[in-house]
């Protein structure tokens, strides 16, 4: 497993975009520390890949708050695929996420997981799994991510891509 | 107001910039903001309904007789 790159936001911004990704592994991984400007204690972030805003991801999520679990599917033009604080949760903390995208460069349909928590020093912390479907025959070779919301990540989340050969 | 950002990574040559959203990225993303309050509405409709729906049916079993542990139980 190598770190390809990390992003640490020294500002906050609507979108990180990593483009030009190298075809040399087998797997990509992503490590998200993220807190957004939303105001809501936990939001949901998405993923896309290759820029394509065309309706071809679907995502299934199950998610517990300690007291009622749920769990859901969309259809769009986007994948959720992180967990992310906002302004209403305890200051200075951030969601984990770790997502995993096996097989990238394939020639077949791409899934992918997450494993999420939104984190707060309180109630309404979540803990989600994602698992999505992106379903288009292309490599990827850029990733988006975005929080929900039309919200912006703020200075101190974090996100690096690793590169990992079987 | 600030427009709004998008990072690009290079992952080619390990390069990271800041450049402001375009006018198409804008509208994308407010209509992502557009999509995602109007499912919000429906969630918290939804589940201020389900929340409803269980105090009247506990309140309903505590009127015929049930202990809070018993309903607690079911």
């Amino acid at each position: 497993m190598e770190a390809i790159y990390t992003q640490v936001l020294s500002s906050s911004t609507s979108t990180v975009n990593f483009n030009n990704i190298p075809q040399t592994n087998t797997d990509l991984m992503i490590i998200a520390s993220t807190r957004c400007d939303y105001a809501a204690i936990r939001i949901s972030g998405a993923i896309r890949f290759n820029a394509d805003a065309s309706s071809l991801y679907s995502d299934t999520i199950f998610a517990g708050d300690g007291s009622t679990p749920s769990s859901g599917r969309s259809q769009t033009n986007f994948s959720y695929l992180l967990e992310t604080t906002g302004t209403s949760a305890t200051a200075n903390i951030f969601g984990s996420n770790t997502i995993y995208i096996p097989n990238y460069t394939s020639s077949m349909f791409k899934q992918y997981s997450s494993d999420c928590v939104s984190e707060h020093n309180g109630t309404n912390v979540n803990q989600t799994m994602y698992a999505g479907l992106y379903r288009s025959n292309a490599p990827i070779t850029s990733i988006t991510l975005f929080p929900g919301g039309g919200a912006n990540f703020v200075t101190g989340s974090t996100f690096t891509l690793y590169g990992i050969s079987r | 107001m600030t427009a709004p950002t998008v990072i690009e990574v290079d992952c080619s040559t390990g390069v990271s910039t800041e450049r402001p959203m375009t006018a198409e990225e804008i509208t994308q993303m407010e209509e992502r903001q557009a999509a995602f309050e109007a499912q919000k509405a429906i969630d918290d409709a939804a589940a201020a309904a389900k929340a409803a729906a269980k105090a009247s049916a506990e309140a309903k079993l505590a009127a015929l007789g049930l202990t809070a542990e018993e309903i607690a139980a079911l």
